[in-house]
This record gives C-alpha cells, sequence and structure tokens, in this order.
C-alpha cells in the first residue's frame, strides 16, 4: 500500500481506525466485565470461607469451653451424680436415678454445650428412672 | 506522510515544461491546459452545494466519456469552478518524473491572475495572462516580439490559498461530511465503552475494601491454604455433631404418654433407641416419623421398637 493509497482512501482509513478503537474499547469493556465478575465470585466466595472458618472455630475450637464442663456438675442434685472425670480435653459423666425432668435438663445442657459427644448410654433403671452416662471431648 | 500538505516546491505544469528531477514532494500549479474554467454569480451560500451543480455547468465544456473532477472556491461574490481528469494530470506528472505520491497540493494559475498582468512564458509558442480577470494561454506570435514584455514569477512568494490535496481530487467512497460525522460518533462510542470499563473496574472497590475489613479480624484466614486446611478439620466435626444432636432431638419428640424411652445409645458410628409403645397406633405414629426422618426401623416384640440411625 503506497502513499497514494492511503491518500486516496484516507476518509475509509480515519473510520477503519476509529472503528478499531470502538472494538477495542468494547472489548476492554467486556474483559473489565468479566474480570470484575470472576473477582467478585472470588471475593465473596472467600468471604464465606472465613466467615463459616472464624464461626466453626469459634464453636468447635473455643478454647474457654472447658469451663461449660463444671456446669454438668449442677445440672441435677449431687446425689444423682454416680461419677464424674474431667480431665485434659475430655469429660466422663455418670448419673443415677434420674427421673424424666432431670434427664431432659441434663440432655438439653449436653445438647446446647458445643463438646463432641464420643459416647451417650440412656437406660431405663426402673420405672420413669433412668441412668445416663456419656464422654465428651472438645 | 504527510497528510496535511506542508510548505512544498511549487512546480507550473504545463504542456512544454520539461522533466523534473525532485525527488521530494512538491506543489503543483495547473495551467489552464489542464483544467476547464467557469467563473459564475450564483445565490449559493454553500461550496459543497456549489461542488454538487458543477457537473452540470460544465455540461457543454467537456469531453463526453473523460472522467472529470470538480473543484470550487469563492471569491468575491463569484464562484469560481474548474473541472480538471486527475488521471490525466497524473499521467502527464509520471511522464514528466513525478509520482503521484509526490504530489502534496494542486492549485490552479486562476489563482495568479492579479501577477500575470504581464504574459509569462511558458515554451516556444505559448504565454499565459490574465485576461479580464481570467488567466488564459495565448499564443506567443499575437505579441508582437519586439515588446519586451514577459515576466518571471517566483512561485514560491505568490499567494495561493485555494490548493486542493490530491486525494481529494479522487471520489472518495464515504464524503469528508460524512467521515467527520461517523469518526465523532465512533470515538464518543469508544469512550463511552473506556469510561464504562472503567467504572466496572472500580466497582471491585467496595467489595474489596469489605474482604479487608474481614481480613483485619481474622489476618490469619488470608491464605486459602489456611482456610481449607481448617475447614477439613472442623468441618466434619460441625457435621457430626448436628446430626447427632438432630437425631436425639427427633426421637425426643417422638415420645408422648403413650411411649417411653427405654434405651438410647449416641457414638460416633451411630444413633440408637429403643421406644416401648402401649398401643399399636402410637406404635404406628412413631414409625411413620421414623420413616420420614430416615431411620431404620426394627420390630422387638412385646411392643418394643428399636430406631437406628447411621452417622
Amino acid at each position: 500500500m503506497n502513499l497514494m493509497t492511503l491518500k486516496r482512501f484516507k476518509n475509509e482509513l480515519i473510520i477503519l481506525i476509529a472503528s478499531l478503537f470502538v472494538l477495542l474499547s468494547f472489548g476492554y469493556k467486556l474483559s473489565a466485565k468479566e474480570h470484575v465478575a470472576k473477582e467478585i465470585i472470588e471475593i465473596e466466595n472467600s468471604m464465606t470461607q472465613i466467615g463459616k472458618v472464624s464461626g466453626l472455630k469459634q464453636l468447635w475450637g473455643d478454647k474457654g469451653i472447658a469451663k461449660e464442663a463444671e456446669k454438668f456438675k449442677t445440672v441435677v442434685a449431687k446425689s444423682k451424680i454416680k461419677s464424674f472425670e474431667k480431665r485434659s480435653k475430655k469429660m466422663v459423666a455418670k448419673y443415677e436415678n434420674l427421673n424424666v425432668k432431670e434427664l431432659n435438663s441434663v440432655m438439653n445442657q449436653l445438647l446446647k454445650t458445643p463438646f463432641q459427644i464420643s459416647k451417650l448410654m440412656v437406660t431405663e433403671q426402673a420405672k420413669e428412672q433412668y441412668r445416663m452416662e456419656f464422654t465428651c471431648k472438645w | 506522510m504527510n497528510l496535511m500538505g506542508g510548505s512544498n516546491r511549487r512546480v507550473l505544469i504545463h504542456e512544454n515544461m520539461k522533466p523534473i528531477s525532485h525527488s521530494g514532494s512538491i506543489d503543483i500549479i495547473l495551467t489552464p491546459q489542464f483544467y476547464t474554467f467557469l467563473r459564475e454569480e450564483l445565490a449559493i451560500k454553500f461550496a459543497y452545494q456549489a461542488k454538487q451543480i458543477a457537473p452540470a455547468l460544465f455540461d457543454d465544456y467537456l469531453e463526453i466519456g473523460k472522467e472529470y473532477q470538480y473543484h470550487v472556491f469563492k471569491s468575491n461574490s463569484y464562484w469560481y469552478f474548474f473541472a480538471y481528469s486527475i488521471d490525466e494530470i497524473i499521467s502527464f506528472l509520471e511522464e514528466k518524473g513525478v509520482e503521484a505520491h509526490q504530489v502534496g497540493k494542486i492549485y490552479f494559475a486562476q489563482e495568479l491572475a492579479s501577477v500575470l498582468e504581464a504574459p509569462m512564458v511558458l515554451g516556444e509558442e505559448e504565454a499565459m495572462q490574465s485576461m479580464g480577470d481570467i488567466v488564459a494561454i495565448i499564443p506567443k506570435r499575437l505579441i508582437n516580439p519586439e515588446d519586451d514584455i514577459y515576466q518571471e514569477i517566483d512561485l514560491s512568494k505568490v499567494s495561493l490559498h485555494n490548493g486542493i490535496a490530491l486525494s481529494s481530487s479522487y471520489e472518495s467512497v464515504i464524503p469528508l461530511k460524512q467521515t467527520v460525522f461517523i469518526t465523532t460518533l465512533l470515538v464518543v462510542l469508544g469512550g463511552v465503552f473506556l469510561a464504562e470499563g472503567n467504572r466496572i473496574k472500580g466497582s471491585l472497590e467496595n467489595i474489596e475494601a469489605k474482604r479487608d475489613l474481614i481480613l483485619v479480624k481474622n489476618p490469619k484466614l488470608a491464605s486459602t491454604l489456611i482456610r481449607n486446611s481448617e475447614l477439613g478439620k472442623y468441618e466434619p466435626i460441625d457435621k457430626k455433631e448436628r446430626l447427632k444432636r438432630d437425631s436425639i432431638k427427633v426421637l425426643s419428640k417422638m415420645l408422648s404418654a403413650k411411649s417411653v424411652l427405654k434405651m438410647l445409645s449416641v457414638d460416633d458410628k451411630s444413633v440408637m433407641a429403643s421406644i416401648e409403645t402401649k398401643d399399636a397406633n402410637s406404635a404406628k405414629q412413631i414409625r411413620n416419623r421414623a420413616k420420614t426422618k430416615k431411620f431404620t426401623i426394627k420390630p422387638m416384640g412385646s411392643g418394643q421398637i428399636q430406631l437406628e440411625k447411621k452417622i
């Protein structure tokens, strides 16, 4: 393409360059949109993950949770506690002669305390009298 | 590439001219040998309107079958119309050693009218002179050789205003006016796209600020590896413990005045319960409920049902 041809098609060349500019800027807009959409998904995922991890950690990895074990000593009368053992990150408790209300109290306390229940056994000793023992860790 | 033109060497183009040995750009001044000229006093306001009627004005003056280009400009109250054949001019210039790309602007000798009161020599037989404000070619034999009236003109010092670029002599598919309009539209559109793209990119800042705020409270969780490791540790615990607790709650809801819990056992593998019912109706209710909650049901005889769910 010599200079003459360029001069001859000057108008068309200008429009072609302007069209290229539009195409490139449209491409830029599309790529920006795609990039931002990707980034937003990534950031939202990481935010959800951070929230989830910190929530789970707070629930199951709370260092002050050991104190909650003491509540199992007072949830029913001392006479009903056959044994209570707490060491390191583990507790074992045994109850006897629990009536239905007492059984419910201990059970509710156990369900709302974020301990990992390793073993739980409830058996009927006599009519409406229950024996309960459980092992938990945290 | 000089699309705008500049102050090039000016060359007068006439049939008896000598070949040119100039390698740079030149501006050419066409003598009347290369154009047909008309001067009209018309009530036209714009040059493009004058250019539109130019072919009709030259109807009886031009050769049929030859392609012509037109140029117009206004001086005082007159419109000056020029018809010329660019192909003919280019081919003549090539014969004289000038390539088309060397041609910057094309002027018409009519613009020299004011300085051609005395004739100017164009070769052996012809001269050029302004007659009644119109530049024309006259045979030298009509001028008395004893009158030494010929003049030399320094073309570089003559003021010329109505030059045209060689490229604009050719009929462009898209006229200048439309080119300007389309180009403006396209540039504006492109600008809008660019601005939109920048605005979209800027919209990330808000969400990034939110994430950074969360990370300030949990700096260790900035790493995906650490997050995945923590999730791998706590998620299974959470899932199992929730399942155990939900199962115990479901079992407790199955109990009523007509049923008694005999045994409940929970470990890391299963949740198991034995329930004694006082009538068939309550046993049926428990079985139905247990089915919907995905417990395995084992009848134990004497009104007892054993329910089990794997963890």
